[in-house]
């Protein structure tokens, strides 16, 4: 009985993710606009109430394979993020908003060996954007006003098969097999100011298709836990209506997290990633846009747990953070930085079969005094575990 | 309930809210960009090319001077023109009448037509110069109305433009508005103009001259249109002591009009349209496969240079020359009626003009790239063809200025560029 229940909960969450894996996506920013676009950071809602201190200890995330080890029960997890943005650039200011599906996965242990397997999609880098421009161009020797919208859904996504193996010892492994893909679906579309001039609209798609491997290690002792991993993606094939355009190397990734319970109700946590995004540098510069750079994404934060014997009720999460992005506004110009606080909480119910996570994040962008962002991210995150039977 | 429960229903409850106001919001993306830093791509590259005809597949059809699509006698109109010497036109428009029956059906019974009250003769005036005052069109009757046939020409119409067979007058009132009609009446001893001496003689033909101070010209409506002349009678028909009326309504059986010259023949080597009978020009294209597969147009442009001056009486008509799509190229054997579910491209050319016409024809040759096999091709014609007063030579690629298709296009945006 026990068995069916679990298969039908399996299945069912497959097609759920499945069906929601169109819609993956970080939210969008102009400093995604160039490039890929804005890197995904592979983030549960828990991971991003404190900042993203934690994402390679929390088995909810997707950074970390061994981190997979912690999952006791089968687990289901959605997060959606709907972000409130302002963007500034020489051209003006305008305000955004989007809703989207960064992060979703299905794990579960395996009976007889302390392994656990887990399935999952996330965003690898987002290009939702839609620009408006006006200009003037000549014509036949006539000056024309011109109005161009340049959009763009859709990006990279990384879609993961990891497993992590636990020993007795306290350590635990994982590797995870990374298949990136996705697409880009993008319009351009121009009004003339002179309507003698039809407007024009050409649409088209970009999908990418490349391989990754991580492999992660974590370990625990009585008040502390530290996690590594690193991560190799190898070039991505850039097809423009499933005609090859273009290669492009994409980076290697290592990082660390280590977790501190200095007392009982309190965890402090911090992490350090970098990619190697310059990988890509010449590969994009080659192909017209404006470079890469290497990254840096350094997170602190915590938990405040009100009831030690309930962990899931309603803890207080805090962190901050800061990033620098690979993709600068121009050849040669200042590589973006991001700097974020993070607040956030959760309740479980259903005897912890469900719990539902928030966060909320005010981060804030820049490259050079011209370009900046501030954007308002409400996270939420849905973990179901339809056969959770102990505490 | 427990406080537990409440605390757990509240949460869940918050949680809902929560997902409901992710749910409930609209995406909204767009934002301000300088280009080129921000835009992937960069922008839209437009261009512009001139296309000319494939040479010697550009031609007037019916090449033969005397032919053409729309002839005078199933033209939407009958041309009237002042007959000043000098004048460009002088057009003396010719009717006949369906034959007036000599009796007429009361309930079952056929009754004679005993006496005519009055008749009416009226016309509809499709075109005319409302700045010319005094005009009047001088109405001719034909003794002989088999006369008024197919093939009638100028000088047997001139027998006619005596001062015996002038039946009425009409006036045209410098109010007289296009679509509006004029009629003559006659009555009492005006009757006797339109006796027709024995039976089997009712049918009336007239000829209809434009009179007035000035050189001008107008239309009436023809048979192959609305509002075409009208011959009506009003009819007694008295038996014994009982007597019958009824209004006897008659149609044209033919209607036409006469010049003293022919239209000038095209020149075969140049592109004609409109005249009297009205030529058509079709113009061939050969697009390369870059212009119809790979490029977005956003303007397409013929341009037509007039191989002598534009001929018309532009305060009556203007030379409205319109340029429509094929469906498929069958040269002289175009349909006489043309194709009028395809969009067509108009313009209006100044009479007297030598410079340049330009027709937006981008709606048309849009439809070269979107639909397989349609052929890259452009026929010209005149509106109305037939029975204005205007014509049109153009150049070609054998003489004079050959027609030019500008086209303003847009290139493949490059999509792929991070």
């Amino acid at each position: 009985m026990r068995r069916t229940l679990m298969r039908r909960s399996a299945l069912a969450l497959a097609v759920l993710a499945a069906s929601l894996a169109g819609e993956a996506a970080a939210q969008s920013s102009q400093f995604g606009i160039r490039g890929p676009g804005i890197p995904g950071r592979g983030l549960s809602a828990r991971a991003l109430g404190t900042g993203g201190s934690y994402g390679l200890l929390d088995p909810e995330s997707g950074q970390n394979p061994a981190a997979l080890g912690q999952v006791t029960t089968l687990t289901a997890v959605f997060t959606g993020v709907q972000s409130f943005r302002t963007s500034e650039n020489p051209a003006g200011e305008a305000t955004g908003r989007d809703s989207r599906f960064p992060q979703t996965m299905v794990a579960g242990p395996l009976r007889r060996v302390p392994m656990t397997i887990g399935f999952g999609y996330g965003t690898y880098a987002s290009r939702d954007f839609s620009l408006a421009t006006t200009d003037s161009i000549t014509v036949g020797g006539t000056r024309l006003g011109v109005s161009d919208t340049l959009a763009s859904r859709g990006g990279l996504t990384d879609i993961r098969l990891a497993a992590s193996y636990r020993l007795p010892s306290d350590w635990t492994f994982g590797v995870g097999l990374h298949a990136i893909t996705g697409s880009n679906r993008i319009q351009v579309r121009r009004v003339f100011g002179d309507s003698a001039y039809l407007p024009i609209t050409q649409r088209s798609e970009v999908s990418y298709s490349g391989v990754g491997l991580s492999l992660g290690v974590t370990r625990a002792w009585r008040s502390v836990a530290v996690a590594v991993m690193g991560r190799t993606d190898g070039r991505v094939r850039v097809n423009r209506d499933t005609t090859l355009v273009s290669r492009i190397d994409l980076p290697s990734t290592v990082g660390a997290s280590v977790r501190w319970r200095p007392a009982a109700k309190l965890d402090l946590m911090g992490q350090g990633t970098y990619r190697t995004w310059s990988d890509a540098n010449q590969d994009l510069v080659d192909q017209g846009a404006t470079g890469a750079e290497s990254t840096i994404d350094l997170a602190f934060g915590g938990q405040f747990t009100r009831d030690p014997r309930r962990p899931g009720s309603l803890p207080l999460r805090f962190g901050g953070r800061y990033a620098t992005l690979p993709f600068p506004t121009a050849l040669g110009a200042e590589q973006p930085k991001e700097v974020g606080v993070a607040l956030g909480t959760g309740v479980q119910f259903a005897g912890n079969r469900a719990a539902v996570d928030l966060a909320l994040e005010h981060v804030w962008r820049s490259a050079g005094p011209q370009y900046k962002e501030r954007a308002f991210q409400v996270v939420v995150g849905v973990s179901i575990r339809p056969t959770f039977s102990g505490q | 309930m427990t406080a537990p429960l409440r605390g757990r229903l509240r949460a869940l409850a918050a949680a809902a809210a929560a997902a409901l106001v992710l749910a409930a919001c609209q995406e909204r993306l767009t934002a301000p960009a300088e280009c080129p830093s921000l835009c992937p791509g960069g922008s839209l590259d437009v261009r512009d090319t001139l296309v000319l005809p494939m040479a010697g597949r550009d031609s007037t059809f019916p090449p033969e001077p005397e032919l053409g699509y729309a002839d005078r006698e199933l033209a939407s109109s009958i041309r009237l023109a002042t007959t000043t010497d000098g004048d460009a036109f002088a057009d003396v428009g010719v009717i006949r009448f369906v034959p007036r029956d000599t009796s007429f059906l009361v309930r079952d019974t056929l009754r004679l037509v005993t006496s005519v009250d009055s008749v009416f003769i009226g016309f509809t005036v499709q075109a005319l110069d409302t700045t010319a005052n005094g005009l009047q069109i001088g109405v001719y009757r034909f003794p002989d109305p088999a006369a008024a046939a197919s093939g009638i020409t100028w000088t047997q119409t001139q027998a006619v433009l005596q001062p015996q067979f002038r039946i009425a007058t009409i006036a045209i009132p410098d109010t007289l508005e296009r679509g509006e009609t004029v009629q003559a009446e006659f009555r009492g001893a005006a009757l006797d103009l339109l006796s027709f001496p024995g039976p089997g003689r009712d049918t009336l033909a007239v000829a209809l001259v434009l009179e007035g101070p000035q050189a001008t010209g107008l239309r009436v409506a023809g048979i192959s249109s609305t509002g075409v002349p009208s011959f009506r009678s009003h009819v007694k028909a008295v038996q014994g002591d009982s007597t019958y009326s009824t209004v006897i309504a008659r149609t044209p059986a033919f209607t036409s009009f006469v010049s003293p010259q022919a239209d000038v023949p095209a020149d075969p080597a140049l592109l004609a349209i409109g005249g009297v009978p009205a030529k058509r020009s079709i113009v061939r294209f050969e697009l390369t496969p870059f212009l119809r597969d790979s490029i977005g147009i956003v303007r397409a442009v013929l341009e037509l240079t007039p191989a002598e001056p534009v001929v018309g009486l532009g305060a009556v008509d203007p030379v409205v020359v319109r340029a429509r799509g094929l469906l498929v190229d069958l040269g002289a054997k175009s349909p006489l009626v043309p194709e009028t579910s395809l969009p067509a491209a108009v313009d209006t050319a100044v009479v007297g003009a030598a410079g340049l016409l330009e027709l937006d024809v981008t709606r048309l040759v849009r439809t070269w790239q979107t639909v397989e096999g349609r052929p890259a091709a452009l026929q010209l014609n005149l509106a109305p063809e037939g029975g204005s007063f205007g014509r049109a030579l153009f150049g070609s690629t054998r003489a004079g200025t050959a027609p030019r298709l500008r086209i303003t296009y847009a290139t493949q945006f490059p999509f792929e560029a991070p």
